[in-house]
């Protein structure tokens, strides 16, 4: 037989009660900070090349890590185009090309160190003539192909391969930025010559060179370059910048050396046997369709994109936009690169997330997301349009402030920045507490609904002596097969407490919500349909009593419209009975306000012991962040609201 | 012959800068996760070991946990960005204690329990009935969905109202409010199915 849920409740709470004794506490609390203490030991160890950063949490942004040897590839390029043979700190652009071009490879070491003094790993970094990339580190390498649009990753720890197809740097502005464009803009200043040192066991000429262009990003980058005088080539570099907080970074490159015979086999695209193969990114873009709302969909938050919504099935949105580029994760990612999005779709929930990206968001080879909420929000948006549009983020988080994400829960929205423009939009359902306030969201709620109304319940409603009660106010939840859609709607009863409910032919769960002046809330419903609903249902109402009190400012003063909301913190697993009373005394539209007196009242509270959390807020005054904060901190009984005699005192913002 | 590759000879300056800034601020964050656990420990330590003691009965075994608590989220990237660690650390901790129940189970991990019974005053036949019951929903509610799991956990183990657990999990108290409802009739169920097995077997006995 199965046991009650009475039972397994008891069982539950008896576990709640279990208490551990403060010296087993204290040991484990010792336990756990040497075990943090050896980890920071171990974080403070070398970064490998290809572990996931953790501020990424996109997956697009994984390939990024590997942009690190273009970077490192790029500022020696770059210094090898700002010195001019002989050591001369004057700009000789057709000897220095042609000294670039008499090269034939390029080999060279670097290592960094963080803004806490941490060592980044050493990397040994090939290229070749055709522009062929290799990296190599202790934990594997990567070699990377931008004119085949190839890069692949290998990692020898847990023998896995990473194949990025259609790899592209996040460069948008590529074509555009001109490299001897910006070398005729230096200003010659910008090169200082310093006294020749020795480094690693030669005699250099040692040059600092003002990184301007990096003065956008980084506080005063420098990069300091030591130059043979025999080849007039660079033999190594530094490169310090501040970032945040006053912390620089280090970048060091070191043996680098021109022309050094490198094995072509070093560049194969071979996986090594036994490894194990994943493959990402797209190699071509299907062509494109014709309609504009498909090229170019509106971002609707909380809601989708274009025709696209939340909750939506794969195949629904195939049939809709047409089938992706490419799939990941077991089908459930759907890659529409071409358009410059991507799809996280469940098989239960259907879509669950929206990601809008452009080329700077990824390596992968992706056509920026050309469309834009109605209020002309997209890609490429600044930091303070979206903020004059959408106001202050709840929360914004980044590496710097050129690097940063804007949190919008309440849209469902995480916007990530680079260099003040907006690179992509994360895009996620906004979930509601009660009635649905989004007309969207009820229009897909309503077309999921079965229209067929198969019977009704009707409800009877009684007070404590047994006699109907007229004007009570039900309000009904129907859900649908796991929570998809729901309908709230609101019925009052007539002069004989009674309304009839029409219930559709097939749902989940119903959930009935009473309100009445003097009454206290019922609460009754039926769960997963662990029993069908009758067809006739009597609520018996039990009497409210009164509470009520004062909110006042700190010098004594009544506070006129201060909002008083009533929570009754019911027993776990009291709901779990067909009928009880609801959390929601006096929440949302039904909340006190108090009067020129700074005076509330409510009279639905259940007589007797019970637990009652208050949420006060006015917009001038500091209020309650979570329930019952303010009524912890002031000491504000059950006994205090029933004399309603208690003041609440609210300190101004 | 030009030994760059095209888009270096005409390189972004976003690009490296971008690749360089990531890359050396990745060590800044792997430096962050460390003195957010050391915060966490200091103000949910005792929270997260109870937790872990309710749901595995054992002190050395919440301790251990503890301590793989702490490994899991200094290489967590959702800890890292949390918007509250302590309810993000707490459902690692249930998931690991399920987990531990899960491994338990598989190994065939005998406990030793008979030592408990005899430290504390009540009678030990009963705690060790008492210790069977709790064992029994504890690795029955293992068999439950995550989600309706943790809102087990968290509503009737750790006493959250629907709300406080529908702001920690970013979904509506109706929905938490369904998911311990469902989860309380599966329990119903697994129980029924499992003490029958135990009758069973007593019968064979």
């Amino acid at each position: 037989m199965n046991p009650k849920p009475k039972q397994i409740l008891r069982q539950l709470d008896k576990l709640s009660r279990i208490e551990p004794n403060n010296e087993a506490v204290e040991q484990a609390l010792a336990h756990a900070r040497a075990k943090l203490a050896g980890l920071a030991a171990e974080h403070a160890r070398p970064l490998p090349f290809n572990r996931k950063i953790p501020s990424l949490r996109s997956r697009h942004m994984f390939p990024r890590v590997a942009a690190l040897v273009f970077a490192c590839a790029a500022i020696v390029a770059i210094v090898v185009l700002f010195i001019s043979p002989g050591g001369q700190s004057q700009f000789a652009f057709a000897q220095v090309i042609e000294k670039v071009q008499q090269t034939h490879s390029l080999a060279f070491k670097t290592k960094g160190e963080g803004p806490d003094g941490q060592a980044l790993e050493e990397i040994r970094i090939l290229i070749l003539p055709d522009g062929k990339m290799r990296a190599e580190s202790a934990i594997g390498y990567s070699i990377q192909d931008i004119k085949s649009h190839k890069m692949i990753m290998v990692q020898k720890e847990n023998k896995t391969v990473q194949i990025f197809e259609g790899f592209s740097p996040p460069a948008p502005e590529i074509d555009k930025i001109n490299v001897y464009e910006l070398i005729r803009n230096i200003r010659k200043d910008a090169i200082e010559n310093l006294p020749d040192e020795e480094i690693d066991g030669r005699k250099a000429m040692v040059f600092r060179v003002e990184m301007k262009e990096l003065s956008k990003i980084v506080q005063s980058p420098t990069c300091k370059v030591w130059v043979d005088p025999k080849t007039e080539l660079p033999i190594h570099l530094e490169l310090i910048a501040d970032v945040d907080k006053g912390k620089q970074v280090k970048q060091v490159m070191y043996d680098i050396e021109f022309d050094q015979p490198i094995d072509p086999s070093l560049f194969s695209f071979t996986p090594p046997e036994g490894y194990t193969v994943q493959t990402s990114g797209i190699t071509n873009f299907p062509e494109l369709p014709n309609k504009p709302e498909l090229l170019a969909p509106e971002i609707i938050p909380g809601v989708g994109i274009g025709p696209i919504r939340f909750g939506m099935s794969r195949e629904k949105i195939e049939s809709l936009i047409g089938k992706p580029d490419g799939y990941e994760d077991n089908q459930t990612s759907l890659l529409y690169y071409s358009r410059g999005f991507t799809l996280s779709v469940s098989h239960r929930s259907g879509l669950k997330k929206i990601t809008c990206i452009s080329q700077m968001h990824t390596l992968s080879r992706v056509r920026d997301f050309a469309g834009k909420t109605k209020e002309g929000i997209g890609i490429g948006s600044s930091l303070q349009e979206v903020e004059n549009v959408f106001g202050k983020p709840d929360r914004d988080e980044g590496l710097d402030a050129s690097n940063n994400w804007l949190f919008y829960p309440k849209l469902g929205f995480v916007i990530q920045f680079v260099n003040d423009k907006v690179i992509s939009i994360n895009m996620r359902e906004v979930s509601t507490q009660t009635e649905e306030s989004s007309d969207d969201r009820n229009d897909s709620a309503k077309k999921q609904e079965p229209k067929t109304t198969d019977r009704t319940l009707k409800i009877n409603v009684i007070g404590p002596d047994s006699k109907p009660v007229s004007g009570v106010k039900i309000r009904d939840g129907v859900w649908y097969k796991n929570n998809t859609a729901k309908m709230n709607r609101e019925h009052v009863c007539d002069a004989q407490g009674q309304t009839v409910i029409e219930l559709p032919s097939s749902f989940d769960t119903l959930r009935l919500f009473t309100s009445c002046n003097g009454y206290v809330p019922q609460f009754v419903h039926w769960e997963q349909l662990d029993e069908n609903p009758p067809d006739t249902y009597t609520i018996k109402l039990t009497k409210g009593t009164l509470i009520g009190g004062f909110v006042k400012n700190e010098e004594g003063q009544p506070i006129v419209g201060a909002k008083v909301e009533v929570m009754l913190v019911l027993n776990p697993g009291e709901d779990q009975k067909r009928t009880c009373f609801t959390h929601w005394l006096a929440t949302e539209d039904a909340a006190r306000i108090t009067d020129v007196n700074g005076r509330w009242t409510l009279d639905n509270v259940p007589e007797g012991e019970v637990k009652l959390s208050l949420r006060i807020s006015h917009p001038q005054y500091i209020g309650d962040k979570s329930w019952g904060d303010l009524q912890k901190e002031q000491k504000i009984t059950l006994k205090d609201l029933r004399q309603q005699n208690c003041v609440i005192i609210l300190h101004r913002k | 012959m030009n030994f760059l590759p095209k888009w270096l000879r005409k390189p972004s300056k976003i690009v490296y800068i971008i690749s360089f800034k990531t890359s050396f601020a990745a060590g800044d964050h792997l430096s962050n996760p460390s003195k957010r656990l050391e915060s966490l420990l200091e103000v949910g330590g005792r929270q997260l070991y109870a937790l872990l003691l309710r749901l595995t009965l054992r002190d050395d075994v919440a301790d251990d946990l503890l301590q793989e608590l702490v490994v899991r989220l200094s290489q967590s990237n959702g800890f890292q960005h949390a918007d509250d660690p302590l309810s993000y650390a707490r459902r690692v901790a249930i998931h690991l204690a399920f987990d531990w129940h899960r491994r338990k189970k598989r190994l065939g991990i005998v406990e030793s329990i008979l030592e408990e019974p005899t430290a504390t005053a009540a009678n030990p036949i009963n705690v060790l009935i008492a210790h069977e019951d709790y064992e029994q929903i504890l690795s029955n509610m293992e068999q439950l969905s995550t989600l309706s799991r943790t809102c087990l956990v968290l509503h009737y183990i750790e006493q959250f109202s629907y709300i406080e657990i529908a702001g920690q999990l970013g979904t509506t108290p109706h929905k938490v409010r369904g998911l311990c409802h469902k989860g309380i009739r599966r329990l119903q169920q697994l129980m029924g199915i499992s003490s029958k097995k135990a009758d069973t077997k007593g019968e064979n006995c």
